[in-house]
């Protein structure tokens, strides 16, 4: 018998739960914006309002006030959103432990069983949706399928406040004909490798050569095309599961642009103070590191490069991103933003193959002086001690990527 | 943003019990300089409050034989009323009136 999966999806999830605690606003256009004065001015969400003027998610706040001079821009208030996410989560486990989110607003739940039928699911999800609505005061689309991949599509047919279901009945003529960029995992640059293709639709896609798409896009064409046919048999995970950690890495867009090495220097100390102290708080040691910086015209590049030896060491993390930085990116100033990324992670109780010629010692005080740092801010705050090189700028001096907050779907991909 | 003040939510100080199986049981509210009030629960369930702005607990509250909303939201108490003010005659024949106080 098929699975029956459900996707939650919360409509405009931060406006409307801004828009719940100011009803003065309900009846304007609404959006929840990045502050301009940290240059993070794009919108996040718009309401219904917001969305007919003409309002899209992503672009800056300048552009979207254009279009829509009475635009309310509103800061985000995420613990607000996270509390709401949490309360969605405890209706959603009230049917099934096997919840997964997938960001703050949305949810796959697996309500499979020996007699839960699509109908019943269909069921389920309208409960779910009048129980949301009623004990919340936001609304949610829900998709109903047998795979993960069409319950999300059918999550984003018709908003808000709906349910749609793709069966095995209708899913050619209603998952088949949309466009193959609302395929999960198909993005801009996809989209535009698949139409050079002549792939256009989800249906094209289903039915293109699977060799064509080996070839075109390596061993995720065949994902691809399993997608389209319905063919994702990714399961659902229960709510306590935890993917192992593949990586640790923070980004960051300063106050102003990077604009030569100096600056780059005080950045990338910061990015691997943050990403040193969570590995250590994690109990990990990297054995890579990434650097990445976007430009200001939003290219993104990236470099890495395997270390010596694994650590969490602060010192060891920024010695070889600025190497890279050096070598990589040294010349194409300004940059908008930069970011550090530790990979090839193990234990902190692995065993480590010493360098002979190496200060073992030293090694060790380092160390312990690092722990000391992380015990100071843990108890005092970030600001208590800080790296001398970041005194430099009084921009950098009140920047603390650490605490800063970061809100990512965990990738489709876990293991 | 000018600080909005709606004048549907009346933010209360509220005596309660903390039960043992989690739930909270509110039973005295006032206004922050207003007189100690009685609260009768008759019903409790989450919900949204649409006119204050808000979600939480929502206790049914009778006073006086009318109904009213006490919310709980996160570490808020307020009442939700309308047209900002709320009255009623207490158990001693006393007008009773609760509003947002400036």
């Amino acid at each position: 018998m098929d699975r029956v999966i459900l996707h939650v999806d919360a409509n405009a999830f931060y406006a409307s739960v801004e828009c719940l605690y100011r009803p003065n606003l309900r009846n304007l256009p609404v959006a929840v914006a990045g502050s301009q004065e940290d240059r993070h001015g794009i919108i996040l969400t718009k309401n219904q309002l917001a969305k007919q003027a003409g309002v899209k998610t992503g672009e800056a706040i300048w552009e979207a006030m254009q279009k829509c001079p009475r635009l309310v821009c509103l800061p985000p208030n995420y613990p607000l959103y996270e509390r709401f996410s949490q309360k969605m989560a405890h209706i959603l486990l009230q049917y099934t432990n096997l919840v997964e989110a997938f960001g703050l607003d949305e949810s796959w739940l697996d309500v499979s069983g020996p007699k839960v039928t699509m109908q019943e699911g269909e069921r389920i999800a309208d409960e779910i949706r009048n129980r949301i609505r009623d004990e919340l005061g936001i609304t949610v689309s829900v998709g109903v399928s047998w795979n993960k991949v069409f319950a999300k599509l059918g999550s984003d047919l018709r908003k808000p406040d709906f349910t749609n279901v793709i069966s095995r009945d209708n899913y050619k003529e209603v998952a088949w004909r949309l466009p193959a960029s609302d395929l999960l995992y198909v993005g801009p640059s996809t989209r535009k490798k698949l139409a050079t293709m002549r792939i256009l639709s989800i249906g094209d896609l289903a039915n293109a050569h699977t060799g064509l798409l080996d070839r075109k896009f390596g061993k995720i064409g065949g994902l691809l095309k399993a997608y389209a046919l319905g063919a994702d048999i990714t399961a659902v995970h229960p709510a306590d599961y935890t993917s192992a950690i593949k990586s640790v890495g923070n980004s960051s867009t300063p106050p102003h642009d990077i604009c030569d090495f100096q600056d780059a220097r005080c950045l990338l100390f910061l990015l691997a103070e943050s990403v040193g102290a969570r590995l250590r708080e994690i109990g990990l040691r990297a054995g890579c590191v990434t650097v990445s910086a976007r430009s200001t015209n939003l290219v993104t590049r990236s470099k890495q490069r395997v270390l010596p030896q694994a650590t969490a060491l602060t010192r060891d993390i920024a010695q070889m991103a600025l190497t890279l930085m050096e070598e990589r990116f040294g010349k194409d100033f300004p940059y908008r933003s930069m970011g550090v990324s530790c990979s090839h992670l193990v234990p902190m109780d692995t065993p480590v193959q010493l360098d002979f010629f190496g200060d073992a010692e030293q090694q060790i005080r380092a160390e312990r002086l690092e722990a000391s740092i992380d015990g100071l801010r843990k108890r005092f705050g970030h600001q208590i001690i800080q790296r001398g090189i970041v005194l430099a700028d009084p921009a950098y001096a009140r920047v603390n990527p650490k605490g800063k907050h970061t809100i990512h779907p965990v990738s489709f991909f876990v293991s | 943003m000018q600080q909005y003040q709606n004048p549907n939510k009346i933010p209360v100080i509220v005596r309660a019990d903390f039960l043992l199986d989690g739930r909270i049981r509110p039973l005295l509210l006032r206004t922050a300089s207003g007189p100690a009030i009685k609260v009768k629960v008759k019903g409790c369930c989450e919900a949204p409050a649409l006119k204050a702005g808000g979600q939480g607990t929502r206790y049914t509250c009778d006073f006086g034989g009318k109904e009213l909303y006490l919310f709980h939201d996160d570490t808020q108490w307020f009442l939700e009323v309308e047209d900002g003010l709320f009255w009623f005659v207490d158990e001693n024949g006393q007008v009773i009136i609760i509003s947002n106080e400036e």
